[in-house]
């Protein structure tokens, strides 16, 4: 028997809809430590990795671990049907073939009930090494949102440097070219809006905007994000939850002899 | 390929990798296992492999892997290293043994079809569904019986009429077993049709047609619209000259004969004469070149082009409602000007078409004549059996006869030329049968002006009576054949023959009969023969019609068309002609004992069953045309397939039977071995040989009948094969001897147990399957097929090499060069020639995920490595070791954990075998090895031979650092190719082509936008924690954990 029940239905949803675009189907894996998920997108650039902790859930139970095969697209479309506010319930046996949503509308004592069928998802998971950024930043998830997003307009792809004390975002393109430099800064006031910038080696990085703007759709969860970067490897971009973390690992774009 | 058992060994170690991951890479692929694929797996039902499958296979896996953005970089086998060289050979010589096993197969279900066949001769089965061998298709025989007359369907309809049981509804479908369904174009269901009609058009645009299936003397092509003819036969005409898509080399393989190639081409030649003058007669080019060449009173004699050539006509005009058009074939066939001296009226002066359809009968007719004398013999019984079919029809009627409307018969219509198309040749027939025989004797001198006149005949004796009555019946004879032809202008011309030389075949085998009880008959028959056509006398203006139409299909059909009425009623005639027609040959079969008074029995019989047919003819007198016509075919039919049955049961030369059904199925070309093949019955009747004798003909004529069927059969053959073929051939035959000769001893009512039935499908079906397999076995890859390949490649843009030798180890050497990211290959040899190989399997399979193997993983799961890959290959075999037989990849991995390296064991082995010393079994594999190869494994002292080692580990490879350059697609000449290769349309190409080029245009702005980063992939960075299914074997399992935890050394 594995329950669980978040007093408010935003949460999840926001979840759900901020790492849709990029997995069609997933497997959920729940366990005492909570509501675990790892997956890889289709051309295997990205990888999320996300974790919901029990303390994120009024009440969190889970008898034996189970994994719940899930549709994104199907389980976007059932959390709609609940509204933000409601408080809702995932339910499912021990042997699921069915995960059961609840919503409860408090107020106007209104149930919902839904159930979405599992699926057997044959899944890749990765192990991810334990790694040593060189570079770490620290700054509003917004910020990086729309740092990128303008970016876009630019070019496909963007560079990230980390120099020193700056970190250079940077896009060339038939347009034009565009760069936005971030450096430290603390809001005493609003800690949220804080800077922190951490570099022990300088690094320069490429990426897909295409794909770093799908991630970045995450900044709706948290009001921070947290990105690290290392030479040679994939770049780590947290954000944090109430309970737990999404964290995505996104392979740069390599290369520059190649005359690809 | 490869080393054997390896990938069971390493499969465990493959990281699943979707295919969209593989984006962007830098591919190597070995194209000599693709086209050594599609050459294995590309095959039609009957297992042969399927015209331009590598063309279709490459084109489809390029478009995919550039869909996917993976540039590919072919790589083909160069020479062959001396070792691999060996190891070929003795797998050519296995394939050699395949395909002689694949005949042998072909044999025994040759042996097994006609068991079974004859076995539904006999007793007769419940339905009519039946297989044909040869083609080794299932065909129903009843949809055969009504749209098309193939021999197939002559002897698969044999069981429903000749064989003793008469259907109360002869227009009664048998039930169709529906396990074996023939895939037949005339059976479609709607969507097929829409599918079918769609590739139709689709072909018609492109003008890439199939002319084998379009048959442009038919009737139904004249009533396309012009410009769609115009079309079909200019292409046709263009499609001539070309080698029909074989090469030379299958020509040569088709032709090992010079002659026979030669006939080929002339026949191609006379193919493109006639779409020529086709398609210039559509163009309105062709002059009307008739011009009179001579005439006299109420006679002219024109000279007429048609399309089978110069036509010389005589008009006749004192017949104004038939013009007795005397012709005389001048065309280029001299054989026909030979044999067709005879005189023949006809009806089409204007239609070209019709006269085609005519000299298609003639030959029909005239091929056997030109073969040797032997076929005089043929024609002569063609005559002879339809003097017995006339006889049983005049006795069957006597009871209601009434001679004087026989003569009325005439006279009313005294002024009818009569059709007597091959006189000439009956009269030679008649001068055999005749010889105790003076009836027959006026015959004797074939005389076109008796013929002309056929009142003045009518006067003389009965014997007149009879011989028009016989020629009254060979004209609807003929009216039937006619009607055949024109029924059967389905796929090829050639079939459309088979029913007439089948419909001489039985005539001759009848002719038998015909001179055993002629005697008999003879006295009685006179009398009846007057009657004969008595009681057709209300509808004998409509026979005469059927009469005329004789001479021209197309009239025929018009005529029946426009009048029901008569239609019915040849049908009725046809009917009333034929079940006597078959009793008497049913008789003809228990001959032995054969006596006046059972055919007076007999013939009470056919007239009960006459006067039912008749009535139900009556009621199907609405019936259409063509309905019409079934009874004619069925009348064909059932007669030459009694024929062959009695053919057989009264002489012991079974091996026509066989041939007869061996030949039909396969080819038309075969149809002459046919022909050749019925006169020898003939002869041997004729001379009552015993037993012996006709042994030792059957013993030639098979083998003459095999080299015709070799010649056919597209298949050149050495001569020891061809001996092989011809004894398996005649073992069955002699089977076939034996159990005819059982079957006759015991009763023919014998039943046949469904139980035995149903384990020769079981053998068949069996037999079948074994041949696809061998079929497919014995295939090989040639040069063409891969210069076609690369051909494609260049259009595509695609970079390929060929490897100075083994492809396998220049992949392996462009990847260390780091040209290539990966290789794609079924090959294990890969791991053999790199250090750091990455292979990708089963890139093009149905499965989600491309199964990724690295020399790494191979090494950190099993703890083999390059070298130790290399000892495996000498246990377990490869392209270059032969291996050790028994050792699998079990004992092999357990003999690496045993030992440090191969020189060990080997050493090992040779001081256990020598000395047997129990002190060296000190394990229990170590026991177990020696208990169970004892005395079955023998290491040279060369083992391991180092220059296999040296031949994996040194290959001899092409060191060029050159980068690859990818091309652009050359689109046009891509469909140009596909259409000329493979005969796909544009909108097939376009459909798999255009998505891909225009996937590859975006990326290459995306390129220009000056993105000079390429993607990395998380799989570059991380290990999947995919848990990879353990080895099954537990022992290979211990053995690779001791492997690993060995100490490096």
């Amino acid at each position: 028997m594995f329950e669980a029940k978040a007093n408010e239905a935003a949460g999840f949803k926001q979840i759900i809809e901020a790492i849709r675009d990029m997995i069609t189907d997933c497997n959920f894996d729940c366990s005492n430590s909570g509501i675990a998920l790892q997956a890889l997108d289709k051309s295997h650039i990205v990888l999320i990795s996300l974790l919901l902790g029990p303390e994120g859930f009024n009440d969190y139970r889970c008898d034996h671990a189970v994994t719940l095969g899930v549709n994104m697209a199907s389980l976007a479309t059932i959390l709609r049907c609940g509204s933000n506010q409601d408080q809702m319930t995932l339910r499912c046996d021990d042997q699921p073939d069915s995960l059961g949503l609840t919503f409860e509308d408090v107020k106007h004592d209104r149930i919902s009930e839904f159930s979405i069928k599992l699926m057997e998802i044959d899944q890749e998971y990765l192990s991810i090494p334990e790694t040593e950024y060189t570079a770490s930043i620290t700054m509003p998830s917004a910020d990086l949102q729309k740092y990128l997003r303008d970016l876009r307009q630019l070019s496909e792809s963007v560079s990230i440097t980390a120099n020193k004390d700056e970190v250079i975002f940077a896009a060339a393109g038939d347009v034009g070219d565009g760069a936005v430099h971030v450096r430290q800064y603390t809001d005493s006031e609003n800690p949220d809006k804080s800077v922190s910038i951490n570099i022990s080696e300088p690094v320069s990085l490429n990426f897909n905007l295409h794909y770093f703007n799908n991630i970045t759709k995450a900044a709706t969860l948290s009001d921070t994000v947290t990105l690290q970067l290392a030479d040679g490897t994939p770049a780590s971009i947290e954000y944090k939850l109430p309970s737990g973390h999404i964290r995505y690992y996104f392979a740069p774009k390599i290369g520059g002899d190649d005359d690809v | 390929m490869g080393v054997n058992g390896l990938w069971k060994l390493l499969e465990p170690t493959a990281l699943p990798v979707q295919l969209e991951s593989l984006r962007g890479k830098t591919l190597a692929i070995d194209a000599s296992i693709w086209i050594y694929h599609f050459l294995k797996a590309m095959r039609d039902p009957q297992g042969r492999v399927l015209a331009a499958a590598h063309i279709v296979g490459f084109f489809r896996r390029i478009c995919k892997l550039l869909f996917l953005e993976i540039r590919p970089v072919f790589v083909f086998d160069g020479r062959p290293p001396i070792l691999k060289k060996l190891t070929t050979e003795r797998r050519q010589e296995r394939r050699h043994g395949r395909e002689q096993t694949a005949r042998a197969t072909a044999n025994k279900l040759l042996a097994l079809q006609l068991q079974r066949s004859a076995h539904n001769a006999v007793n007769p089965p419940k339905n009519t569904q039946k297989d044909e061998d040869g083609g080794f298709e299932v065909i129903n025989s009843m949809p055969q019986k009504s749209t098309k007359t193939s021999s197939e369907g002559t002897i698969g309809s044999n069981k429903s009429s000749g064989t003793g049981i008469i259907p109360t509804d002869q227009y009664a479908l048998p039930e169709i077993d529906s396990i074996n369904r023939f895939h037949d174009d005339r059976f479609l269901d709607a969507d097929e049709l829409d599918e079918y009609s769609k590739k139709f058009t689709n072909q018609a645009r492109t003008g890439f047609i199939d002319d084998r299936l379009v048959d442009f003397h038919s009737s139904q092509f004249d009533d396309l619209p012009m410009e769609t003819r115009y079309q079909l036969l200019s292409m046709a005409r263009l499609k001539s000259r070309l080698r029909m898509g074989y090469s030379a080399d299958e020509l040569s393989k088709m032709f090992p004969n010079e002659m026979d190639f030669s006939k080929f081409q002339i026949e191609r030649v006379a193919q493109r004469n006639f779409f020529t003058q086709r398609l210039m007669n559509i163009a309105g080019m062709e002059e009307d070149l008739t011009r009179r060449v001579s005439s006299e009173k109420n006679r002219e004699y024109m000279l007429k082009r048609t399309s089978a050539g110069y036509v010389m006509s005589l008009n006749e005009s004192n017949n104004e409602s038939n013009t007795g058009n005397l012709q005389r074939e001048i065309d280029g066939k001299n054989k026909t000007q030979k044999n067709q001296t005879s005189p023949f009226p006809s009806n089409s002066s204007d239609d070209i078409v019709h006269q085609k359809i005519e000299t298609d009968e003639k030959d029909a007719k005239v091929i056997p004549p030109q073969i040797d004398s032997e076929v005089d013999e043929l024609f002569t019984s063609s005559d002879s059996f339809e003097e017995i079919d006339l006889n049983p029809e005049c006795k069957s009627d006597s009871e209601q006869s009434d001679s004087g409307e026989f003569v009325q018969l005439f006279d009313t219509q005294p002024e009818l030329p009569l059709w007597f198309n091959d006189t000439g040749v009956s009269a030679q027939g008649v001068k055999e049968i005749t010889e105790n025989n003076d009836v027959y004797l006026d015959n004797q001198s074939p005389n076109l002006s008796r013929y002309e006149s056929p009142k003045a005949e009518h006067g003389d004796a009965n014997i007149e009576k009879l011989l028009s009555g016989r020629n009254h019946y060979s004209e609807e004879n003929a009216a039937v054949e006619l009607g055949k032809v024109d029924e059967v202008h389905s796929p090829c011309i050639g079939l459309s023959k088979s029913p007439s030389t089948l419909d001489e075949l039985d005539a001759s085998s009848t002719q038998a009969q015909a001179i055993d009880y002629k005697d008999d008959a003879r006295s009685t028959e006179i009398e009846p023969v007057e009657t004969v056509l008595s009681d057709h006398h209300p509808s004998k203006s409509r026979n005469i019609t059927g009469e005329e139409s004789a001479n021209n299909v197309h009239e025929f059909v018009t005529v029946t068309k426009k009048n029901p009425e008569p239609t019915s009623d040849t049908e009725e005639m046809n009917t009333i002609i034929r079940d006597p027609g078959n009793i008497m040959l049913r008789k003809g079969l228990e001959k032995s004992v054969l006596n006046a008074g059972k055919r007076n029995s007999m013939s009470q019989e056919g007239q009960t069953i006459d006067t039912t047919n008749r009535a139900i003819s009556l009621e199907n007198q609405s019936i259409p045309s063509e309905n019409s016509k079934n009874p004619l075919e069925e009348h064909l039919v059932s007669e030459s397939s009694t024929a062959v049955r009695s053919n057989q049961e009264e002489n012991n030369i079974q091996e026509n039977y066989p041939k007869i059904i061996d030949n039909s199925p396969i080819n038309v070309l075969e149809l002459p071995s046919e022909k050749t093949e019925a006169t020898d019955p003939t002869e041997a009747t004729k001379t009552t040989e015993v037993k012996d004798s006709t042994e030792v003909t059957a013993a030639t004529e098979a083998t003459e009948a095999a080299e015709t069927v070799e010649l056919a059969n597209e298949e050149a053959e050495a001569d020891e094969e061809q001996n092989e073929s011809i004894a398996s051939m005649l073992i069955a035959e002699a089977e076939e001897n034996q159990r005819f000769a059982q079957r006759l001893a015991e009763n023919n009512n014998r039943i046949w147990t469904s139980s035995e039935a149903e384990s020769y499908s079981k053998q068949i079906s069996n037999l079948r399957n074994q041949f696809a397999k061998e079929m497919r076995d014995s295939d090989q890859v040639t040069t063409e097929i891969i210069q076609e390949c690369q051909q494609l490649l260049q259009l595509f843009g695609i970079p390929y090499i060929t490897a100075p030798s083994e492809a396998e180890a220049q992949c392996a050497e462009l990847r260390s060069l780091h040209l290539v990211e990966g290789v794609v290959t079924d090959d294990g040899d890969t791991f053999l020639f790199d250090n750091d190989a990455k292979v990708y399997r089963n890139m093009f399979s149905q499965a989600k995920f491309v199964e990724c193997y690295t020399t790494q993983r191979i090494q950190n799961q099993l703890g083999l490595d390059r070298h130790k890959l290399i000892d495996l290959a000498f246990l377990l075999g490869s392209d270059y070791t032969e291996g050790i037989v028994g050792i699998g990849p079990v004992n092999g991995v357990e003999i690496m954990a045993e030992f440090d390296n191969l020189k060990e064991f080997a050493q090992w082995w040779r001081d256990v075998q020598l000395t047997g010393d129990e002190n060296l079994l000190n394990t229990s594999l170590k026991r177990r090895i020696y208990k169970q190869f004892k005395t079955k494994m023998f290491l040279p002292e060369s083992f391991p031979n180092k220059e296999v080692v040296e031949a994996y580990l040194h290959p001899s490879i092409d060191p060029d650092k050159t980068k690859f350059v990818w091309g652009i697609p050359d689109i046009d000449s891509l469909r140009d190719y596909m259409l000329k290769m493979a005969g796909w349309g544009i909108d097939e190409t376009n459909a798999i082509l255009l998505p891909v080029v225009q996937e590859a245009k975006r990326r290459g702005l995306q390129r220009k936008m000056g993105d000079a980063y390429k993607q990395s992939n998380l799989l570059d960075y991380y290990q999947s924690m995919h848990e990879n299914p353990t080895i099954h074997s537990k022992r290979a399992r211990k053995a690779t954990e001791a492997i690993r935890k060995k100490p490096k050394k």
